[in-house]
């Protein structure tokens, strides 16, 4: 006799919910799929950005240990185990939710006051940059989760099960809901400013490893800024399109840089002048005072784009990751705050740094290890 | 139709000022591309004087008040010099520029309304009685070969760099895309 | 997705199904409950309910033998009591569980699902307040002879209030 569940599983199947990477070639436009959720290191970090993200800034419990830490995180595992391979979680009372999920990743987090229970990592609060103006609504918490899919109801399923599931052990501060445009041809989605948002992003496995993964006691994991920056549209609006590529120092139609380039991978050249003698680049716009000294990447971009129904104001959940976040992030956002034509037309209005687990191999859960709980 | 007669001229006189009034009204409340941005109303030195003696500071007036951010480049004779640092108040833009000999000079500037449109532009000046033609002969005594060689030199460095950036490039690419 | 992909949908069902792409990987599903086979017969997705002095245990329970095996009763460390309850509807339309006579019989190759609303495991008389996320230990007595021991993680769960109705 076929229980509800054996129906369910039947369901999967014919749904290609869960479609092996094998079959990927027969539905090339299909963004049903799965990505795997147990490994060395979480899914969501070095994943291409889904559509859609919700990110959780929740805090622990009083009185709380590692011991109930390691619950939790148990249950969101295995909740985030089953939900990213299209399989209803424990206890799930809408499973038919959980069929597609649509490229579903479950990334934990947590914040400074945590990381002491675990020996050997230690994660500083970001200094207090000038042009801040943070609120407590989006400020620091225990813990993060980030979720990302590209379909909205595989998203909101996963969301409700994970806080269900912390029911005595956490407590939800602020949800941030953001979407990212997905693109085909490899270039960076925009951001509401009509900016291509990433161009500077690590590109290969190789410069993954060198710029976000970390080593050491956090091996294998990684370090999360979070920054809730708002966008000032209406007077970014007044300006026209000279104005707003002097700005950004990039061009808005493909993001090459205002030194010349086929593209927004061309490297800008912050030397190149007009007849005046004046760098094409302007040193005080966006492309000249975030670069280092150093060409290239100095950490992952994760950015989605936000509007707040209730208010209308908009902005931009940027995400930094980073193996270590005062050596490469620190150095580009106090560069940022001191001089850029940008911060005209944004607002950091929320801010907090959390360390992200290495990931669980198959049979375990994140945090476990660190913890030092048994298995 | 005598009082008819005579009003007839006044009335359309009204008519037409009337006419003109809204017309006016009209344009002036059409919004103009030119006021967004920021234009130079007038400096001192102005563009295209001859002076007597070296002016030792120079102000620009614009239209909009300014951004904190402005540069200028001042380049007389013998090339770039270095000025005093920029002062930018209000809609006013002030520096002090360096003693200088005779000869033409061009000050570039580079502003940014408060409300974030740029401006670039220059304004060029004679300090003595320089004929505007000393100008054109080159600064300083070169040998046509020297600049020739520097010439290649540079085309053959570029040409080096370029083919290195190439190649860099596609070996990026190759490297392989982000999972 | 546009018209021509719905259309193409039940073609790439049919390739899957054709080229045994099937993405159903149970290893990676029950990658962090612990389960337990025992006399071929094995409880998986198991998971106990969050509530104070009495609660349910759910699961998958699946008779991998050629011979009908039936759950007689079983033990748990937290309860002075495990019952085996089935739900029925009661004379007024109300949904009703209570011991299930005989305990749970499960065929020959085949499964039984335990869930709220249907057949399930109670740990009554519980001797303290059930922490989530925590791993309990089950027994339960098979009509063989044998036992079969599993653990379940506790989870907070407020769905399928059914009364309980121990006189039926």
């Amino acid at each position: 006799m076929p229980t509800r569940r054996t129906i369910l599983r039947a369901g999967v199947l014919a749904g290609a919910g869960v479609a092996a990477s094998a079959c990927k070639p027969l539905s090339p436009e299909k963004s049903t799929s799965v990505i795997a959720f147990h490994g060395l290191r979480q899914a969501g970090v070095q994943t291409s950005p889904q559509s859609h993200l919700v990110l959780l800034g929740i805090d622990l419990t009083p009185k709380s240990g590692a011991e109930d830490l390691g619950r939790l995180m148990w249950l969101w595992s295995d909740d985030a185990a089953r939900l990213t391979s299209g399989q209803p979680a424990l206890a799930d009372t809408e499973p038919e939710l959980a069929v597609d999920p649509a490229n579903l990743t479950v990334t934990f987090g947590i914040g400074p006051r945590l990381t002491q229970l675990v020996s050997g990592v230690t994660l500083d609060p970001l200094p207090h940059f000038s042009t801040d103006k943070l609120q407590e609504r989006w400020g620091q918490t225990d813990l993060v989760v980030q979720l990302c899919a590209d379909d909205l109801i595989s998203l909101t399923h996963a969301q409700r099960m994970l806080l269900k599931d912390m029911a005595g052990l956490g407590v939800l501060r602020w949800t941030q809901s953001g979407f990212h445009q997905r693109t085909d041809d490899g270039s960076s989605g925009r951001n509401l400013m009509g900016q291509l948002d990433g161009s500077v992003n690590p590109r290969n496995a190789n410069e993954h490893d060198a710029l976000v993964w970390a080593d050491g006691a956090w091996k294998h994991g990684t370090f999360l800024a979070v920054r809730r920056i708002e966008m000032h549209l209406d007077t970014w609006d007044e300006l026209d399109r000279e104005a707003r590529e002097f700005t950004i120092g990039r061009k808005l139609s493909n993001g090459a840089p205002l030194s010349g380039g086929k593209d927004e991978f061309a490297d800008p050249d912050l030397h190149a002048t007009d007849k005046h003698g004046f760098a094409l680049i302007d040193p005080a716009s966006h492309v000249a005072r975030s670069r280092s000294a150093m060409n290239g990447p100095q950490f992952l971009r994760r950015g989605y784009n936000y509007v707040e129904p209730t208010d209308g104001t908009s902005g931009l959940i940027f995400m930094a990751y980073a193996s270590d976040l005062a050596g490469q992030f620190v150095p580009v956002q106090q560069r940022l705050a001191e001089q850029d034509l940008l911060n005209q037309w944004t607002q950091a209005i929320g801010s907090a740094v959390y360390a992200i687990w290495p990931g669980a191999p198959k049979g375990d859960y994140v945090g476990r290890a660190q913890l030092g709980l048994p298995r | 139709m005598k009082a008819l007669s005579a009003s007839a001229p006044r009335a359309i006189a009204r008519l037409a000022a009337c006419l003109l009034m809204i017309a006016v009204g009209v344009v002036a409340s059409l919004p103009l591309p030119a006021q967004a941005h920021v234009l130079l109303l007038r400096s001192d030195p102005a563009d295209g004087s001859v002076l007597k003696e070296a002016p030792t500071r120079a102000v620009f007036e614009f239209n909009q008040p300014l951004a904190p951010t402005a540069y200028v480049i001042l380049t007389g004779p013998d090339g770039p010099l270095t000025t005093g640092p920029v002062k930018v108040q209000a809609k006013t833009l002030t520096l002090t520029l360096p003693k200088v000999t005779d000869g033409r000079y061009r000050l570039a500037y580079r502003v940014i309304s408060a409300s974030g449109h740029p401006l670039t532009n220059s304004i060029s000046y004679v300090v003595g009685k320089i004929a505007p033609r000393t100008m054109k002969q080159p600064p300083r005594e070169r040998s046509p070969d020297w600049i020739a060689a520097t010439g290649v030199g540079a085309v053959v460095l570029l040409g080096i760099g370029a083919g290195w950036f190439v190649v860099r490039r596609k070996r990026q690419r190759q490297t392989g895309s982000p999972q | 997705m546009n018209l021509k992909n719905y259309l193409l949908l039940p073609i790439f069902i049919a390739l899957l199904a054709l080229n045994g792409c099937s993405g159903s990987n149970d290893s990676d599903k029950s990658s962090a409950s612990h389960n337990s086979v025992h006399s071929g017969i094995k409880v998986s997705d198991a998971w106990v309910a969050q509530k104070p002095d009495m609660t349910g245990v759910f699961g998958v329970v699946m008779n991998h033998t050629d011979k009908d095996i039936t759950i007689t009763g079983g033990t748990s460390e937290v309860a002075t009591k495990v019952e085996l309850h089935e739900t029925v509807a009661a004379a007024d339309g109300s949904m009703k569980m209570r011991p299930k006579p005989g305990g749970f019989t499960i065929k020959a190759n085949s499964m039984h699902e335990l869930a709220p609303g249907k057949d399930h495991i109670m740990l009554m008389g519980l001797s303290r307040e059930l922490k989530p996320g925590e791993q309990l230990r089950i027994t339960l007595e098979l009509s063989n002879g044998d036992s079969l021991e599993f653990t379940a993680p506790v989870k907070p769960f407020t769905g399928a209030e059914e009364d309980y109705d121990p006189e039926s």
